[in-house]
């Protein structure tokens, strides 16, 4: 296309605006060379890596790293060696993941509706929702493991219980109750998350909940018809988010037990590969190959909630909207 | 666009190369790591010496690192050597360290290291020989039980102190009780009818009833009769071997963790929670155990189960006694002691083996050994009075008699089996996968090992690391 057509001015060489552009072009590579190099060499790379050794037993020897080819045994020992705890370790990340999803965003979403209602002390309501995101969670894990414990070490709830003639319950040492342990610090601190939703629900159209209103429909209808399909998209995004941070789940474990105790119900994926690569011996191969087995199981449950936000999208929020008018 | 292509491939070349060169500008000047060039020829002597600088990895708390920099610091008056000391925390982070250091060829030249790694960096080949040390008598003779052997029994490594699993209790706990102190001498021991009838007596329910009341409810218990510090390893083997079974002989001939008496004695401290009722439950962690022994005494717990290094937080507290473990068939307590070690990829082996002599020596530890976070290396400084009264004038009386009654008792400390067994790492993964089923109670220690121990025997009877 000719720019004198569009601007009237007098035309620019091809070959300058080509240079024009070029230069603009390498401008914004450079601005972004560094983010592009550290994708490169601190994911692309590693990843690549850790592909290549998931073939491999890794040993050291003489303090060099020897690494022998064994095709596909670090795969054959995951699924079938009777003392590989991949199925035990995957079977707890995935449990905790799918509870404590369905928890947060549950739980992110109910609270997010209250505090967008107009009420004194919403603002400060907020800020207590969101300030225990800001501790990092090493340090809100000692401190519920502090609280927690059983009342002859300190621990204020189990203390409490007892002064109220309840019977104190083993937070961190039942292999049940581990998880309740976990869910509460997971909810104590998803405060983001409630942010992320209060800032969605400012765009859910005022004028459709009263029309709703005016219609004789209830708080139920005005979610499901309308506030739903709003939020429906950063929703979607939320659940993926806490789906990864779920499954990534790391600290909390090493801080309560170091060895995924009690009975490695907290032995989860993470804390394994990381015992397996730099605890263990002989295991960093192996622990390739198990991180590489779980990169393709988180990548089918976000294709999983991909194919159903695909579902969704048939009756996106613009339809809604169209059919409430 | 062919020029732009171009400038672009050459910034880009450019950014990585500058990358590259940042990233290894870390060892072009460093003049006091392990493996960094020296600057001048090792082993010189003299001038030469005083241009070298050892770097020294270790854990520890505030006070262990003033008293560590303090004999660094001496040291380097007395030779020359400079001392480059490193101070990790004491949290289990040091190995990791010690690995990332080894991938990157950055290996201090002398460090700290856990009981049950030793063996796995021996198999990797860096630790060096320093069997010399004691052959040519740079370092007189080590408490055996802290002497560690790689297979072909080279002397790999050294424990910095002797520690061992002791009883605390808290003196007003028991006058309240009426229950009289455990004893310090490993004679003397209690046997462990005595004991659990002692701990029933400590432990209360709300209602002020004991353990050995009729009336008593479990689960409203206030006050325990004994905790344990954590359940593994030292805090939990010792039992096995009380009880006349073991994990692996000392001599690494027998297999023993299989054996009907050893399944005995772990459940022996399995009901301590589950049927007893008088200790908190635990699992086979470093970190579901109560903690500090002193803030567990002035809490909920009468007794608990600790290693020595809890001595260094009595700090006068006149409460707090020490006593021998209970007995089962015998009375004994496991030693452990993180060891010393050398790594043969030091440009300054033979610098690094004279400083490692220096620090092996308990009179260069003495404000440690004072303070009883550490407990002497050597065999002599538990029998000769002049030794004796250099390091104990500080402990409570009671600590100091159940001390040197374990040191010189004959077979009274059983040392802890990561020393000597090459396999033990993998060994004590699998057992640490299952044994928690048996400490919390859902199945008995001989049905938990009945369905462990072919595998974790297999793995002894391997003979390798690895």
């Amino acid at each position: 296309m000719n720019p004198e057509s569009k601007t009237g001015t007098a035309p620019v060489p091809v070959k300058k605006q080509i240079a024009g552009s070029s230069k603009e072009a390498v401008a914004g590579y450079l601005f972004a060379a560094p983010a592009i190099l550290g994708f490169l060499i601190l994911t692309l790379y590693p990843m690549l890596a850790s592909l290549y050794y998931s073939f491999h037993k890794i040993t050291i020897m003489s303090g060099s790293q020897v690494m022998e080819w064994i095709g596909l045994d670090n795969f054959r020992y995951i699924f079938t060696n009777t003392s590989s705890e991949f199925k035990k370790s995957i079977t707890v990340t995935l449990l905790y993941a799918f509870i404590n999803v369905a928890l947060v965003i549950g739980f992110c979403l109910i609270v997010a509706l209250l505090l967008n209602r107009k009420f004194i002390g919403r603002n400060m309501l907020r800020a207590i929702f969101f300030l225990p995101s800001v501790v990092p969670m090493l340090a809100t894990t000692i401190v519920w493991q502090m609280l927690l414990q059983n009342q002859a070490k300190g621990g204020l709830l189990n203390w409490l219980m007892l002064q109220l003639g309840v019977a104190p319950v083993d937070f961190l040492n039942d292999p049940v109750r581990i998880f309740e342990t976990l869910f509460i610090m997971s909810l104590w601190t998803c405060g983001g998350t409630i942010v992320v939703f209060i800032a969605t629900l400012q765009d859910v159209p005022g004028e459709l909940l009263e029309a709703i209103e005016m219609d004789g429909g209830n708080a139920w209808h005005k979610f499901l018809k309308v506030t739903y399909p709003t939020i429906k998209p950063v929703l979607f995004f939320q659940l993926i988010m806490c789906m990864m941070t779920s499954i990534q789940i790391y600290t909390q474990s090493v801080v309560l037990s170091r060895n995924g105790g009690p009975d490695r119900m907290t032995y989860f994926i993470n804390v394994m590969i990381y015992d397996h690569s730099f605890v263990q011996t002989g295991m960093r191969g192996l622990a390739s190959a198990e991180a590489w087995v779980v990169f393709l199981i988180t990548m089918l449950i976000t294709g999983v909630l991909f194919y159903f936000q695909g579902a969704f999208k048939k009756d996106d929020s613009m339809g809604k909207r169209k059919r409430v008018r | 666009m062919k020029f732009g292509k171009r400038k672009l491939v050459m910034s880009l070349a450019l950014t990585m190369a500058l990358s590259s060169l940042a990233g290894c500008s870390g060892n072009g000047g460093n003049e006091s790591g392990g493996n960094a060039a020296p600057a001048s020829p090792a082993g010189n002597g003299g001038e030469a010496t005083k241009d070298i600088t050892l770097e020294l990895l270790y854990w520890g708390d505030d006070v262990q690192k003033k008293l560590v920099e303090a004999t660094a610091e001496k040291y380097t008056a007395e030779t020359g050597v400079k001392i480059n000391a490193q101070v990790l925390p004491a949290d289990g982070s040091f190995d990791t360290f010690i690995q990332t250091r080894l991938e990157s060829g950055e290996l201090p030249d002398i460090s700290y290291m856990g009981e049950g790694d030793i063996q796995k960096y021996n198999e990797m080949g860096i630790l060096e020989d320093i069997t010399d040390l004691m052959t040519n008598g740079s370092i007189p003779e080590k408490l055996p039980a802290i002497t560690i052997h790689s297979p072909e029994q080279k002397v790999i490594g050294v424990g910095l102190s002797n520690q061992m699993e002791l009883l605390f209790y808290s003196k007003s706990k028991f006058d309240a009780a009426g229950v009289p102190y455990p004893p310090s001498k490993v004679e003397e021991a209690w046997d462990w009818d005595t004991f659990l009838a002692n701990a029933k007596k400590l432990t209360t329910d709300t209602k002020g009833n004991t353990a050995a009341d009729s009336g008593f409810d479990a689960s409203m218990t206030e006050n325990y009769g004994i905790g344990v510090t954590a359940g593994r390893e030292f805090h939990h083997f010792w039992a096995a071997y009380a009880n006349g079974g073991g994990v692996v002989s000392p001599d690494g001939a027998e297999f023993q963790w299989d054996s009907p008496k050893s399944a005995e004695g772990i459940q022996r401290l399995a009901d301590l929670a589950n049927k007893d009722k008088v200790s908190s439950a635990f699992t086979y962690t470093w970190n579901s155990g109560i903690g500090s022994a002193v803030d567990a005494l002035s809490g909920g717990y009468a007794m608990v189960i600790s290693g020595s290094w809890d001595l260094a937080n009595i700090n006068g507290n006149e409460d707090i006694g020490v006593g021998v473990l209970p007995k089962m068939e015998k009375a004994v307590t496991m030693n452990c002691g993180a060891p010393l070690v050398v790594y043969n990829t030091s440009k300054h082996k033979e610098e690094a083996k004279k400083f490692y002599a220096y620090m092996v020596n308990p009179e260069n530890s003495l404000e440690l050994l004072k303070t009883g976070a550490w407990l002497p290396n050597q065999a002599d400084w538990y029998t000769d009075a002049a030794l004796v009264e250099k390091w104990t004038a500080d402990l409570p009386e009671s600590a100091k008699e159940t001390i040197l009654s374990y040191a010189t008792t004959k077979d009274a400390i059983v040392q802890w089996p990561a020393y000597y067994v090459p396999a033990y790492l993998k060994m004590n993964t699998e057992y640490e996968k299952s044994i928690d089923q048996a400490l919390s109670g859902q199945k008995s220690v001989k049905d938990v090992y009945d369905s462990i121990m072919p595998a974790i025997k297999q793995l002894w009877e391997s003979g390798k690391v690895s």
